[in-house]
């Protein structure tokens, strides 16, 4: 296992200009809170929320799909292939995708993200918010879940194709499946509706900003991470075992 | 015979199509395996499967004497499957250290040494993308050899070079073969780019193996000689053994002399028997090719 991360992390390093794809999305990111609120370094963090949320939702967009680029290049290029070759387990293949390149990029998304917050924090203070850190550690947390989607679903797929698939997942059907949500919601939405839209990525970064942090909020958030992982896991596993590499 | 790769009854479907139709092949150790047939035949599949990049429909593979725990032997192969699998935009050098990444090789020098041992020393710090086709085949063998397997898995090294890149790959196999005595299974469709390596031969077509034989078998078998008819078979036969002192020769059907010897003296034989009185009404040398041989078995046209 060690082995295998530190390849996948001399490749993240070294190829395909993945750090250059990086430096890019996170520049993207800073921008994108200026381009959604230009004064935003004049509001404190209480009033930037909705900047935030607005942000976020772009980002839940393109940072998955940069995860499936870097981990389906390798399969596309066939170096990827050595890992099989050289007698590592499917397992351990497939957690040093997620260990390196969808923990990589979920770490420096959410820097980037927290850049522009931490110097509004500074100069303007916090305002009227409760559970900050809470708030900071669960939104890393649906970063994760969002990189760790993108980095299995192109280990399932073994194809920087995997790219389109992860943003049809996010894009498409948690927004289509929020919005059916939202039209079917009224005053005697049943429990399981309400329970069913908190494990939404989507709802979850609104959530995040501008909700109330429960108990029932954080295991929505941690449940829906490792559900998917799971999910998305023995797929894999199984896409891998069927040995169908080009 | 301790065999270093073993297939039993392998088969491989795509859809209803029979890909590998129930191979059967044994890979001593320290042999060059040649695997032999046209494109199609079912050579890269055969290799894939037992690289563990697909998986067979029926049948066997077993490495290292074991059917058991594959992935554990694979750590003692190499493979280079189609054209080696590189990272464009990466050096020769970061290629290699990405496999020494995944193959575990501690030693940093291997890469240096295996390089050096490709001649690609000088243009490790190049792009891979600057690389020619030759360039690339020996950076893929460098790539398989920089763990130090004991058996390694070659399809069609040798494909798109030119001929000069032929007789690099050929003479860096030899003498992985014969100094360092590193088990091959090499497959090519081109029977002339390996009939000066191997030491055993499986002929494939259409996903079956339709002879094994070794480089003796198939040398006597492609072997030269003075095919001769007279009017008196038997004594002609006579003659050739007290006046050319040979007995290197088959009486084919009673009626035709097959002589292996003095193939390059065809005028001595000739003179021979005209003087003892026969009457030559047959005198050719004969004998296939390496590649006739070839396309005699695969039926097909020599490519």
């Amino acid at each position: 296992m060690n082995r295998l991360v530190r390849a996948e992390w001399y490749r993240f390093l070294h190829a395909g200009h993945f750090v250059e794809w990086l430096i890019i999305v996170c520049a993207v990111i800073i921008s994108l809170m200026w381009a959604v609120e230009p004064d935003i370094l004049s509001l404190n963090i209480e009033q930037m929320l909705p900047a935030c949320v607005e942000g976020s939702m772009s980002i839940q967009l393109f940072v998955p799909v940069l995860v499936a680029v870097i981990v389906g290049f390798g399969y596309m290029r066939k170096t990827a292939y050595y890992e099989v070759m050289a007698g590592n387990k499917i397992s351990q293949i497939i957690l040093s995708k997620v260990v390196v390149d969808a923990i990589v990029v979920a770490v420096c998304a959410f820097a980037a993200f927290c850049v522009i917050p931490a110097m509004a924090y500074i100069r303007n203070g916090l305002g009227d918010v409760n559970h900050v850190g809470e708030r900071v550690a669960l939104f890393f947390v649906i970063l994760l879940h969002i990189c760790i989607a993108g980095a299995l679903m192109a280990t399932a797929l073994r194809h920087i194709i995997a790219s389109v698939a992860i943003y049809l997942r996010f894009a498409a059907l948690e927004g289509i499946l929020s919005m059916i949500l939202l039209l079917i919601a009224s005053e005697e939405t049943p429990k399981w509706l309400e329970i069913v839209q908190e494990w939404l990525v989507v709802n979850q970064i609104t959530q995040v900003f501008l909700g109330e942090v429960t108990a029932r909020f954080t295991v929505a958030v941690l449940g829906s991470l490792l559900l998917e992982a799971a999910f998305l896991y023995v797929i894999s596993y199984i896409c891998m075992k069927k040995k169908l590499y080009r | 015979m301790e065999y270093i790769l073993e297939v039993k009854n392998l088969t491989k479907k795509y859809g209803k199509k029979i890909v590998v139709d129930s191979v059967n092949l044994s890979v001593e150790k320290g042999h060059i395996y040649g695997l032999i047939g046209p494109n199609g035949a079912g050579k890269t599949t055969i290799m894939k499967i037992i690289a563990g990049l697909a998986a067979q429909d029926g049948g066997t593979v077993a490495l290292f004497g074991s059917e058991n725990n594959l992935d554990a032997s694979r750590s003692r192969m190499s493979f280079m499957l189609e054209a080696p699998y590189l990272e464009k935009s990466m050096t020769a050098r970061q290629n290699m250290e990405y496999i020494r990444y995944v193959r575990g090789v501690a030693d940093e020098k291997r890469i240096e040494e295996m390089l050096d041992f490709v001649g690609l020393a000088d243009v490790g710090k190049k792009k891979v993308g600057q690389f020619s086709l030759g360039m690339r085949q020996r950076l893929g063998i460098g790539m398989a050899l920089l763990p130090g397997p004991e058996l390694m898995i070659l399809d069609e090294p040798v494909n798109g070079l030119d001929p000069e890149g032929i007789v690099e790959v050929r003479n860096i196999l030899k003498k992985l073969a014969y100094e360092d005595g590193i088990t091959i299974l090499i497959s090519s469709h081109l029977l002339a780019e390996l009939s000066e390596l191997c030491s055993d031969y499986a002929i494939i077509n259409e996903g079956t193996i339709l002879e094994c034989l070794s480089a003796e078998e198939l040398e006597s078998k492609c072997r030269s000689y003075i095919s001769i008819q007279t009017d008196n078979i038997s004594e002609s036969a006579a003659i050739l053994e007290e006046q050319l002192a040979t007995n290197n020769y088959k009486v084919i059907e009673h009626d035709e002399i097959h002589l292996f010897d003095y193939v390059d003296d065809v005028k001595k034989v000739s003179k021979t028997l005209t003087d003892s009185g026969m009457i030559i009404t047959k005198l050719l040398v004969e004998g296939e090719s390496l590649e006739e041989y070839y396309i005699s078995k695969v039926g097909g046209k020599y490519e």
